[in-house]
């Protein structure tokens, strides 16, 4: 592989790896311990079962472990959501309304105010 | 001292997607080898251990973890035939391992209950966990069932806070999390490893 | 799909929850406006703000709106939709909310892509630091952020690197300290399993401000996950020319790789972690010579805990200013904590320092658990202190935490309610330091275990009052005498519960009782008859058979054969067991 140089460092940090819809699990120590497994693998059968085009992505630990397992979903028109306790059953229902028909499950949002 | 054994194959919990980008990246420096070729002999397998590390400075602790991957403890005779490879005195390998909570004398029982005491795991009730799967299986914490079924460990934090009080017992592709216990629970959790063959074919 | 606005509804009263309710009325209401099909109302399940009743957040617009009622709605509705008025007056900001400078990637990117790192200007830090600067200016920047070693000591991490800089040796080296023991506790975890290429690259500028060719990652054999993630991310460092030689074309060459630790807490404290690094018994050191000037194989060798390592890479990319402006006047940035106990959102936060314990507890962390009363915090783990209810205003810094005899420590803070017992509590993390403990010095070795002892004896209800003195006596020794920090601040624990909580050392020494019921020993349950329904669910319940009786006569407790489980207690859904 090319070793980098300034330039291309430079190049990558302007990229967006997150285009287009996504689903982002997050698989850490605490989540696997709660089950995200089992979630990215729902999301990642399901939706290729029913043919939605969506990047089924993984990602560390934000930090609110008494919601594991926790899921990012951004889908077209709709604002990014962040949902917790997803569970095999509110991962397929995710699924069916959020990515398939463009509605928010209830009941699951997690919003925290945060500052990056 | 407390007793810390939570054996490389709580690496393959993470199996799935752990493999998938180790081929990617065909691992290269700091790689554990843990899938050794069966066919090799014990010989063999200290020998090789013995080529990774010896210009390693300072590399006694990654040898003992490579041998404890591989026999889940420290055997007496490998112990002697490291120090012989590695050209260390056997006193100074006996010294290491039992400083390190990590090292084990002896075999694991077939399975492992480690139960986090943590202090979020002991403020939620793990000490009533602990005391009824003692009652249960009827040792103590570090000790094997007579029949070498049931292994309990009180293990330091696993990091599972948030899912307090937590447990896990090793099964063929990883340690299973229990999480959220209380003690009922536990007593269906050993009840289902007791079955003969519960876990082997899942 | 017509474009609609999101609204996220949730009742954050912590007594009752009436989302369900509210959101029926909300969508009727829009019905009758005629506005429902452009928009969405969903019940959330924690918006992270609490007791300000009905709360609306406009996703869309990000705009928050608290304490709307039911009346509002309409008024609410026809603003936000149809422009007509306004309902500024319910908007709300988070006064408190936590600031993400660490953990600004965990949980968001992918941490096994180092792509994804590198589009977070991930090693911009290092190519400006190889191309622009000197060690001496990033070891300059170093200092005006203020940065303090986050592992729990607190000293400026600048000075560190300086004084292996000017060591005469040129071999030297760096350490990433992730012997991360501390119960109940794990920052350091996700941060590695959720931003590895972060302390890499923290790792790289401190081995080019130092001058250092080898680094060493310590990591606790217990988190194989996090050991595979900083693997991945050292091979795809090298695959691309991020470690190795010659880095970005500058001439610097930097190693790294990977030492596990083995179940010894104490190999946390420095000098034990090079014992084991070096491949023995994880023993200290006496200092001085400090590792800065002697340590691995006595070369110069700096010890920088994850968190630390973490930050440096956005100092540089930011300016030591930038950090050096969040804080309070000694303490700068931010400090993750690792919130558990009984709290209702347990979990990770970065806060800046300066925040008061009672925020982070109460404001970000949701109170505590059950709605119940707190009766303490801890920080610090088992070298750190108990901090009572009436010192919850006191801030998050190194200075103001060590001012009530606490410590900062690595980042632990256990949230403990009424049902906590204050003996019990410090017995715990002082059997935690007795049997960590390495067995080097006496006075850990033998006054932590002599301590235990003394508060076994109390806690069993064999308590004498000479037993206070001896306490506060040998823990003087141990502070003073012990070689290093493990048993200098075992005492911690004990020492700030006898302070704050005299009263519940009292009553175990003198009145043999324990409120909290903790005290197994001194504890006795009885069946109140009034009370009692004749169920025999305890009596089915309990693990030894002492509960007997009949219907007609009563049950009662056979204090002979009971356990003092608890059971009883639990199942009883008259509250009929009374345990005192």
């Amino acid at each position: 592989m090319k070793k980098l140089n300034k330039e291309d460092i430079l190049a990558a940090s302007k990229t967006n790896p997150y285009t287009g819809d996504y689903v982002k699990v997050g698989i850490s120590t605490c989540g696997v311990a709660a089950g995200a497994q089992d979630t990215l693998n729902v999301f990642e059968e399901e939706t290729k079962r029913l043919g939605i085009k969506v990047d089924i992505r993984r990602c560390g630990c934000i930090g609110m472990c008494y919601a594991e397992p926790l899921v990012e979903v951004s889908a077209a028109g709709l604002p990014k959501v962040t949902y917790g306790k997803v569970d095999k059953n509110v991962a397929l229902e995710i699924i069916q309304e959020h990515l398939a028909h463009g509605r928010l499950v209830d009941d699951y949002i997690f919003d925290m105010p945060m500052n990056r | 001292m407390g007793v810390v054994c939570l054996n490389f194959k709580f690496f393959s919990v993470f199996a799935k997607h752990a493999r998938t980008s180790l081929t990617e990246n065909s691992m290269g420096k700091n790689t554990l080898t843990k899938a050794d070729n069966p066919a090799k002999t014990q010989d063999e397998i200290i020998a090789g251990l013995a080529d990774k590390w010896r210009d390693k400075k300072g590399s006694l602790i990654m040898a003992l973890h490579d041998v404890q991957s591989h026999y889940g403890y420290v055997p007496r005779d490998v112990a002697r035939k490291l120090a012989h490879q590695l050209d260390v005195p056997l006193a100074r390998i006996y010294e290491v391992i039992t400083f390190y909570n990590y090292f084990k004398l002896t075999p694991p029982g077939k399975h492992r209950i480690s139960v986090c005491l943590g202090t979020a795991c002991y403020l939620k009730g793990a000490p009533e966990l602990i005391e009824e799967i003692e009652s249960l299986l009827g040792i103590k914490e570090g000790q094997t069932t007579s029949d070498g079924m049931f292994q309990l460990d009180v293990v330091r934090c696993l990091g599972c806070c948030g899912l307090a009080p937590v447990m896990t017992v090793n099964e063929e592709d990883g340690d299973k999390v229990y999480a959220k216990l209380s003690r009922k629970q536990v007593a269906e959790i050993i009840a289902k490893y007791s079955k003969p063959g519960a876990i082997e074919k899942k | 799909m017509s474009k609609q606005t999101i609204f996220l509804l949730r009742d954050t009263s912590l007594t009752q929850d009436n989302t369900r309710d509210f959101q029926i009325l909300f969508l009727k209401i829009a019905r009758d406006l005629g506005v429902e099909d452009s928009i969405q109302a969903v019940r959330a399940s924690d918006l992270g703000i609490y007791d300000k009743g009905y709360v609306v957040k406009d996703l869309n617009n990000k705009i928050t709106y608290a304490n709307i009622q039911e009346t509002d709605i309409e008024k609410f509705l026809k603003a936000t939709i149809k422009g007509e008025g306004s309902v500024d007056e319910f908007k709300y900001t988070a006064d408190k909310c936590q600031l993400r400078i660490v953990l600004r990637n965990c949980g968001l990117i992918d941490p096994e892509n180092i792509e994804e790192y590198m589009a977070q200007q991930g090693y911009c830090a290092l190519a400006k630091a190889l191309t622009e600067m000197t060690p001496e200016t990033v070891i300059d920047e170093m200092k005006k952020s203020g940065l303090r070693g986050r592992g729990g000591a607190g000293f400026p991490t600048w000075m560190k690197w300086s004084f292996a800089r000017n060591s005469l040796d040129e071999t030297r080296f760096v350490v990433c300290n992730a012997d991360e023991g501390d119960p109940g506790a794990y920052m350091d975890r996700s941060i590695l399993e959720g931003d590895p290429h972060a302390v890499v690259e923290g790792m790289i500028l401190a081995g080019f401000a130092i001058g250092a060719q080898r680094g060493f990652f310590y990591i606790r054999a217990e988190y194989p996950l996090a050991i595979k993630r900083i693997e991945t991310a050292i091979e795809q460092a090298y695959e691309r020319g991020l470690l190795g030689n010659d880095i970005l074309g500058s001439g610097f060459n930097f190693d790294l790789e990977i030492r596990l630790g083995a179940g010894a807490f104490v190999c946390g404290e420095e000098t034990a972690l090079i014992e084991s690094i070096e491949g023995k018994r994880g023993t200290p050191r006496p200092r001085p010579p400090f590792p800065a000037d002697k340590g691995l194989w006595n070369h110069p060798t700096i010890i920088n805990n994850v968190e630390t390592l973490a930050t440096v890479a956005q100092i540089i990319n930011r300016g030591g200013e930038w950090l050096a402006a969040i804080g309070t006047e000694k303490s700068k940035g931010t400090k993750v904590f690792a919130i558990t106990g009984k709290v209702k959102n347990s979990g990770l936060v970065e806060i800046p320092m300066g925040m008061t314990l009672g925020e982070v507890v109460f404001g970000i962390a949701g109170g505590v658990l059950g709605g119940r009363k707190l009766m303490a915090v801890q920080t610090g783990g088992p070298s750190g202190g108990v901090i009572p209810l009436k010192l919850i205003d006191t801030k998050v810094s190194y200075e103001h935490l060590a001012e009530v005899g606490s410590i900062m420590g690595s980042g632990g803070l256990i949230v403990m309610d009424e049902d906590d017992c204050m003996v019990d509590i410090p017995r715990f993390y002082l059997r935690f330091c007795v049997e960590e403990s390495c067995g080097k010095c006496a006075p850990c070795r033998i006054g932590g275990f002599q301590m235990l002892k003394i508060l076994d004896r109390i806690a069993e209800g064999k308590g004498v009052e000479a037993d206070l003195q001896q306490l506060q006596r040998i823990a003087k020794g141990m502070q003073k005498a012990s070689l290093c920090a493990l048993g200098q601040t075992a005492p911690n624990p004990v020492l700030s519960t006898m302070k704050y909580f005299p009263e519940e050392y009292r009553q175990h020494v003198e009145d043999k009782k324990c409120r909290a019921g903790k005290c197994t020993k001194m504890v006795q349950y009885t069946i109140d008859q009034t009370h009692c329904k004749k169920c025999k669910l305890c009596v089915v319940n309990c693990p030894v058979g002492a509960i007997s009786g009949s219907r007609e006569a009563g049950y009662v407790v056979d204090q002979v054969k009971c356990i003092k489980c608890g059971t009883c207690y639990e199942v009883c859904k008259f509250k009929a067991i009374v345990r005192k």
